[in-house]
Formats: structure tokens, sequence, C-alpha cells
């Protein structure tokens, strides 16, 4: 089964979707802290301070980077 | 067409079979590597870190299943349909996701894959729940539809520069662009050509580090222009010239703003606690501008015949106001500012006030402002400067002051005349 939710939230509204089998036996108080821990983390994203570039993230440019080569050379005939 | 189950240890997700790959959940490894064809599982009875790795030759869906291993890797992965992540696992993985077909992505609260690639003719990619990339990921929708769902995706930034047929079906759902790097184009649109989008959502943004964004300086229109909302955040928001949004809300945010011909479409809210001096805007179709106390760059008002561009509040602008199609309803019971007034064009245009039969205030402290084709109605021109109404193509329909309609005076004033 799937639960929907939408939290709204100053930076906007946050929705997801939880989901459990249908015969789960989560209590609605465990289900709540769910949504919870989802938003939180989401606001944790939102709210993140200014970065400067890591390697890490310096990998991920260079690695999209040559992804977005590859994509546009499948894109026949179509300018990207 | 096959299944592939992950069979467990830690081990590469590349080009060499090994004995990592089972035909059945459980079953002996050894089996070949999965390709675009084979749906690939992890399950309970898999176990270990796979990580996806340079060699793999993609999977037609990847569906995970009670697995609390790990999914890693960095390298690039081509999927022909869903992924399915599931809460127990750990996702890792930071390479780019690439969706060549018809599928739902649905991550369990996962953050995963720094890139989501979307580039299918005619395939939409849908999410099951939200969705987010790492730190430094995007979005890239090349062709194909991108499905929210009504869900909430987030991702540094989101790229669709290119001239492929794509569409976002946002639903009540938004895009989140949430680059924390300095100078970070996060929407990067200026190709808009054979672009569509549907529902209410859009993009939203937290100015925590300065940004760019850009749609349609090529190929941005009237009904492809999507909403952008700046709900928070201190940090400057370059918007690149020749850039389309339907509405543009400023909320909490208290950036300083740059937007150089801003084309907007529906409504524009600033902020009251930030600049947008240098925000010139050109306002095509109908749509509400609320200043909240803060002055425009300048406004141009372009609808087409039949629609208004209504003031929701005092309208400041410190530089011009000019007239080129349509109507400007400017709040009555308060000072609307302009630096000047021009009209351009041979189209009559409209300035009205937002209650028919009151004035609205329109001041401008010096010089001469001359028009032409322009329809006065409820106006009060006051502030020093001369309003200069004396072309004949002017007309004076209805309780107006403050304006010199010459002898020549229009429609209004030759009524008036004979009542």
């Amino acid at each position: 089964m799937q639960i929907r939710f939408t939290i709204e939230t100053k930076f906007g509204s946050f929705s997801d979707a939880l989901y459990f089998d249908d015969d789960h036996t989560f209590t609605e108080a465990e289900v709540e802290a769910m949504k919870q821990e989802r938003l939180t983390n989401w606001l944790a994203v939102i709210e993140a301070p200014p970065t400067e570039e890591t390697e890490a993230t310096r990998a991920i440019t260079d690695a999209i980077a040559a992804a977005i080569k590859a994509a546009e050379e499948s894109v026949i005939g179509e300018e990207v | 067409m096959a299944s592939r189950y992950w069979v467990g240890g830690t081990a590469a997700w590349d080009g060499t079979a090994g004995t990592k790959w089972a035909l059945t959940s459980g079953g002996a490894g050894g089996q070949a590597v999965p390709t675009s064809a084979d749906d690939v599982f992890f399950t309970n009875l898999s176990t270990g870190t796979c990580t996806i790795s340079t060699g793999n030759t993609g999977a037609k869906s990847i569906t995970c299943t009670g697995f609390a291993g790990t999914l890693a890797g960095t390298a690039t992965i081509s999927v022909s349909g869903s992924v399915t992540l599931t809460a127990g696992m750990t996702a890792s993985y930071a390479g780019v996701l690439m969706i060549i077909a018809t599928g739902t992505v649905t991550s369990a609260g996962k953050t995963f894959c720094a890139g989501l690639f979307i580039n299918g003719t005619g395939i939409t990619v849908s999410l099951g729940d939200a969705f987010s990339t790492v730190a430094g990921g995007g979005i890239y929708l090349f062709s194909g539809t991108f499905n929210l769902n009504n869900f909430t995706a987030t991702t540094d930034n989101f790229s669709s520069n290119n001239s492929g047929t794509r569409a976002i079906a946002f639903g009540t759902g938004n895009i989140a662009l949430v680059s924390t790097a300095a100078a970070t184009k996060v929407l990067d649109m200026a190709n808009a050509t054979n672009f569509t989008y549907t529902g209410t959502g859009g993009f939203i943004r937290n100015q925590a580090a300065t940004a760019t964004v850009v749609f349609g300086s090529t190929g941005g229109t009237v009904t492809n222009a999507p909403n952008l909302t700046v709900n928070a955040g201190a940090s400057a928001l370059t918007i690149t010239s020749g850039t389309w949004f339907n509405n543009l809300i400023f909320t909490g945010s208290t950036s300083a703003v740059t937007a150089i011909n801003l084309i907007l479409v529906g409504n524009l809210t600033l902020g009251s606690s930030a600049a947008y001096a240098t925000m010139l805007v050109s306002h095509f179709n109908t749509g509400t501008i609320t200043s909240n106390g803060k002055a425009l760059g300048s406004l141009v008002i372009n609808a087409a015949a039949g629609f208004a561009v209504t003031c929701a509040d005092a309208l400041y602008l410190g530089g011009a106001l000019t007239l080129f199609r349509g109507t400007l309803k400017l709040k009555t019971g308060v000072t609307n500012t302009v630096a000047s007034l021009a009209t351009s064009g041979t189209t009559l245009k409209y300035l009205e006030s937002t209650l028919a039969g009151t004035q609205a205030t329109i001041s401008d402290t010096s010089g001469t402002n001359t028009v032409t084709y322009l329809s006065i109605k409820d106006s009060n021109a006051t502030g020093g400067a001369v309003f200069d109404a004396t072309d004949p193509t002017n007309v004076n329909v209805s309780n107006n002051t403050g304006w010199d309609f010459g002898a020549a005076a229009g429609g209004g004033s030759f009524i008036a005349f004979f009542m």
C-alpha cells in the first residue's frame, strides 16, 4: 500500500509517499515518524549552507559531463 | 529477456559474469551479466555491496525488495524501465542513472545517483515517491516526459537545454533546486524549443548561494514558461536575459535579483526584504504584480488584447513604465510611482484602475511623459511631471485628472462635452 503525504514548509510543499505491505504492523505514530524523517532529511538538503567544491563534487561534475556528452551523441538529429 | 538476481558478496556490476548473478532469488551464481533486456532484482537473499561499475550493460529494470545490502558505484548505468529501491537498503550509488524507456523511479527516501537522465523519444519517467539526487547532482531531461506524479524532486540543478520533444508533468509537485555551490546555473533551459509542461507546480529555490536561472531565451512562450518560487536565502540571483517565467514569486528571500529583459506571463510577487532595482520586466498575458513596497527597475506591459496586468499594491518603478499592448490596472488608494511613462506601438492600450469609477494615482516627479494610442480611465496623474496625452490617438475615457488631453481630447471628453 502507498501512503502519500504533503507537508507545507516555508520552502514550499514537500510531497512524498511511503510504501508498506498491506498487512504491515506499523502504528500510526510510527508512520508519522517515518513521514517526519523524510521531511527532516529533505529540509536538511534545502537548508544546507553554501559549500565549496570538493573532490567528490568535482568527480560528480566530471561524471555528469561525460554522460551528457554520451547522451548528446545518442539524441540523433536533436540539438542538445 | 530474463531475470537476474544479485547473489551477494562485495562485487562490481561490470562486464564480468563471475558468480554474482543468478536466475532465481537465492539461486546459484554464474549466470551472464544482465543486459538492457533483463530485469534485475536485489532481494532479501541478496547480500553485500553491489558496485555499479564501468562495463555494465544496463538493465531493463532494477527492483530492490527486502534487500539489506548496498547499491554503490559511480559509473553510468542505462535502465530501460523502472528503478525501485527499498527502505532497508543502503543506496550510495552516485553515478548517472540513465532512463531510456518508460518507467517509474521509487527511491524509498534514499538520496542516490549524481544524475538522473531522461532520454527517450515518447517515454514517460514517473516518480513513485519523492526523489533526490546526491549533492552536486542534477536532473537532465533530454527527451520524453518527466512525470513528478505530484511528488517533490530535489536536485542541485535541472537541465533541459535542447530542442528535443520533452515535457514535465508537475501536477502539484515541485522541483527543488538546491545547489549550495556559488554561481551554479540551477535552472539551465536556455533552449526551450519543443518543451511543454502541465500542472500547477514548478521550480522552487532557496538562495543559500548565488545562482543563475535561464529559461526559454530560445523557444520560450506564454504557454511553456514555468513557475519559479524563490522562498528563502540571501544570496544574489541572476535571471539570464530573455528568460521567461509564468509565476515568479519571491517569498522569504532577501536576495538581490538581477534580470535584464525578463518576460513574465503570470504573477510577479516581490519579497519585502530584497532588492529588485535591476529587474527589467516585460509582462505578457494576464497577471498580478505584488510589489510589497519594493521597486522594480522597469516594466513593459506587452499583454495581448483583452489581457490585463493588475497591481495588487503600489507599483514602484525606478525606471520606465512602458505600455505596449493590453491593459495595466493600477491600484487605487495608493501612489504608484514611476521614473517615466511612455507608450510604444500603434495598438490601443489601456491604463485603468483596479476599481472602476475610482482613480488610481500615478506619480512622476519630473520631465514630460508623452503617450500615444492610450485609453485612459480613472487616472490621477501627479508628482510634478507633465503627462502629455494631447496626441489625438489617445482616448480620455472618464474620471481622469492631471493629464493634458489638449484641445483634441478623445472619446471621453467628447462625450462629456455634450453631457
